[in-house]
């Protein structure tokens, strides 16, 4: 009964069902199709979809945060400025922390690392026409946060499997079933592949929520 | 007939896999029996993308559909017979997914499939794909190990000079794939599709043709003279191939005979570039693949001109003249075809009689769609001065309502004074009844007051009659403002204005 009652009130406000569970429901990477040119260009592998996710930890919660509190007391439209600024502020800090904790294979991502600072990802939110409270700027942070921690780790194993057979350097399979995916048109291909599987999942499990509703109405 | 139209789906999917036994049979007697089982892998994993894809979109499956299966075969084809089959799997498995399913599945994949599928083997595993087996040599059954060697196209890139005869070129004697280097069977081949009108020759021709001419022109194999470059070019390459099973898919080629010329020179030209310029040895692939992205814009840039046509008549200011063929005499019978909803036609004519009764009709029809216009128009101006009538008459009445209004509130203001100075009468009455002649004079001055608020208008002509029921019963009642509007309005639409 307490699942139906869960199933009920998940549907009878799909829309902000959908908003809460950003981390399934609407994944930032798989759903929306944000931050996919560093994921597709730089994450051939698990360890750098990990750096990549590092990065987006400590930058993007951070950055809304800080732009949420400096922009209370401003007019909208000013929003636009403050979110690139602060992340760009924030970008620097945090790529020397990555730097001594991780060392040269933050390099390995090139362009794509800092790029990040102005990904939507990051900062989409300055599109938005109404500020953001400081409570929700943390919470949607984090679940966008962990949403792409998600994406990012599982589109970086798949990859490295297909590409080299291995993960995180460990060997899985004999060969690489399929070593174009470490090119950007073989991840281009892998990440449509995912996208596809997850959005189909989350359709079945709207469709689950109306049956299981509609029969036990 | 309109031979545009003989390039049509169907059955070109199993003639063409018909067209392709010769050449697996001389596959299997250069090479070993793994090229029919490769063949099998394949075809069995193109059928089974899809039928899963089929399952995945919860649509039936399509048993009619061929190009899965012939696709696999082509591409199988152009391999050695040394490629491991996980390869050719997971090939055929991504191109039939990726490549035709995504795009919508049957006859609407915009790219050619077997060509797809190699650039894809090539770009994966670009050793196996292209290091090919010399024939009769011995190969293992299920590895595919054997002695390989480097194709003829790899030795003309690194500007080397192959030193194959012409004979065994045409007989596929020489290291290659499996099935392109039988150039004298692929032609035969070719020669029996088009006598049965499954392919037609514009674009095939127009690609050898290119490549000929630019291989004469710029000549890629040094120290030779230019006819052998051009031998090795041709014959060398799978050039043959792709002309006659690549070229011809009904989905991925043009539809019109000259828009399959220029498809032609297009694929020709593309395919030297790769060759000069290209990273990969099967450039030919690469380049069907980039001329497949302009397939339709040819057909829409090339004017809509049939071989039969001797006036064709687009637009009444643009008159093309041809000269007929013989073969066509049947079709000019057709005559015109016209289409009402864009207003042009084409038409088949021998005679100045013909030419002047199309001029004739094209007039007829010019002055349809101007009068059409015309009434269009005039339908528009009626409706804009409607329209602008309807908001006069709307404002007319906002006002009124508004003036209704403003009535209605004094009557109410007035009609609680009056129902005020009737309880105070009532209350002196039990004391003095002697001031009743005061409280009449009072009354008579009230009326004459509600007199004065309302003018002239016709709407306070309803609101006097109410006041003269009040004063005579001293009722309460108020104007109902819909009844009110209701009969305005109706005495409007008989003429009574404001």
């Amino acid at each position: 009964m307490e699942k139906l009652k869960r199933y009920r009130r998940e549907l009878a406000d799909w829309d902000e069902t959908t908003r809460r569970r950003k981390i399934t429901l609407t994944n930032p990477v798989f759903i929306k199709g944000l931050a996919l040119a560093p994921l597709v260009i730089a994450g051939t592998s698990v360890m750098n979809c990990m750096i990549l996710s590092i990065r987006v930890i400590l930058l993007l919660t951070p950055t809304r945060i800080v732009t949420s509190a400096i922009t209370q007391r401003m007019s909208v439209p000013l929003k636009t400025f403050f979110y690139p600024l602060v992340s760009a502020l924030i970008f620097g800090p945090v790529y020397y922390l990555m730097y001594r904790l991780i060392g040269r294979p933050v390099l390995l991502l090139g362009v794509y690392l800092p790029i990040l600072v102005v990904d939507p990802l990051i900062v989409k939110n300055f599109e938005k026409t109404r500020k953001e409270p400081f409570k929700y700027s943390v919470i949607n942070g984090l679940r966008n946060t962990g949403g792409f921690v998600l994406a990012c780790l599982i589109f970086g194993t798949v990859r490295e499997l297909l590409a080299r057979g291995t993960v995180l350097g460990f060997k899985v399979l004999p060969v690489g079933l399929l070593p174009m995916a470490r090119n950007s048109f073989g991840g281009f291909l892998v990440m449509g592949v995912i996208c596809a599987i997850w959005q189909a999942a989350v359709d079945r499990y709207h469709e689950k929520l109306i049956r299981e509703v509609g029969a036990n109405e | 007939m309109d031979t545009t139209q003989i390039n049509t789906r169907r059955g070109h999917y199993d003639y063409m896999m018909i067209a392709l036994i010769p050449v697996l049979v001389c596959a299997v007697f250069m090479y070993s029996t793994r090229v029919l089982f490769i063949a099998a892998v394949a075809m069995l994993t193109a059928r089974i993308s899809d039928l899963l894809v089929a399952y995945l979109r919860g649509v039936d499956v399509d048993l009619n559909d061929k190009s899965s299966t012939v696709a696999a075969l082509t591409f199988r084809m152009m391999l050695p017979v040394s490629i491991p089959m996980y390869m050719v799997v997971m090939t055929v498995a991504i191109t039939i997914l990726a490549g035709k399913h995504v795009f919508g599945g049957r006859g609407v994949y915009p790219f050619n499939l077997a060509a797809l599928a190699m650039c894809m083997a090539v770009v994966n595993w670009p050793k196996a794909a292209c290091r090919v087996v010399t024939p009769f040599s011995q190969v293992d059954f299920l590895s595919g190990a054997a002695r390989q060697s480097a194709s003829t196209a790899a030795t003309i890139r690194s500007g080397g000079l192959p030193y194959t005869s012409l004979l065994n070129l045409f007989l596929g004697n020489y290291p290659g794939s499996m099935g392109t280097s039988f150039i004298i069977i692929i032609l035969a081949v070719f020669i029996v599709l088009i006598r049965t009108k499954k392919v037609t020759w514009h674009a095939p021709v127009a690609f050898v043709v290119t490549i000929i001419l630019i291989a004469l022109l710029f000549p890629r194999i040094s120290g030779v003279d230019r006819l052998t470059s051009i031998k090795y070019e041709v014959l060398s390459s799978a050039v043959i191939y792709y002309r006659v099973f690549l070229l011809n898919e009904p989905a991925t080629t043009p539809k019109k005979n000259l828009a399959k010329l220029i498809f032609g020179v297009v694929c020709g030209i593309l395919t030297m570039i790769f060759r000069y310029f290209g990273a990969y040895e099967v450039g030919g692939c690469f380049a069907i693949l980039l001329a497949n992205a302009t397939e339709g814009m040819w057909d829409r840039l090339v004017p809509r001109l049939k071989s039969d046509d001797v006036i064709t008549i687009y637009r009444p200011t643009r008159t093309t003249v041809r000269s007929a063929p013989k073969k066509q005499e049947k079709a000019r019978a057709t005559a015109i075809r016209d289409t009402e909803e864009v207003k042009e036609y084409r038409s088949t004519a021998t005679t100045a009689e013909d030419i002047i009764k199309n001029l004739a009709r094209q007039a007829r029809l010019d002055e349809k769609r101007k009068k059409e216009e015309a009434a269009r128009k005039a339908k528009e101006e009626e409706a804009a001065r409607k329209a602008r009538e309807d908001r006069k008459k709307q404002e007319a009445i906002d006002r009124i309502v508004k003036k209704l209004e403003i009535v209605r509130e004094r009557h109410a203001a007035e009609n609680e004074a009056r129902a005020r100075t009737r309880e105070e009468r009532a209350k002196r009455k039990e004391g003095t009844p002697a001031r009743k002649t005061v409280n009449s004079g009072r009354k008579a001055r009230k009326t004459k007051t509600i007199d004065r608020i309302f003018d002239s208008t016709a709407f306070d002509i309803i609101g006097r009659v109410e006041d003269q029921i009040d004063e005579v019963e001293y009722s309460t009642r108020t104007i109902d403002v819909a009844e009110l509007l209701k009969a305005i309005r109706e005495q409007e639409g008989n003429g009574w204005r404001n």
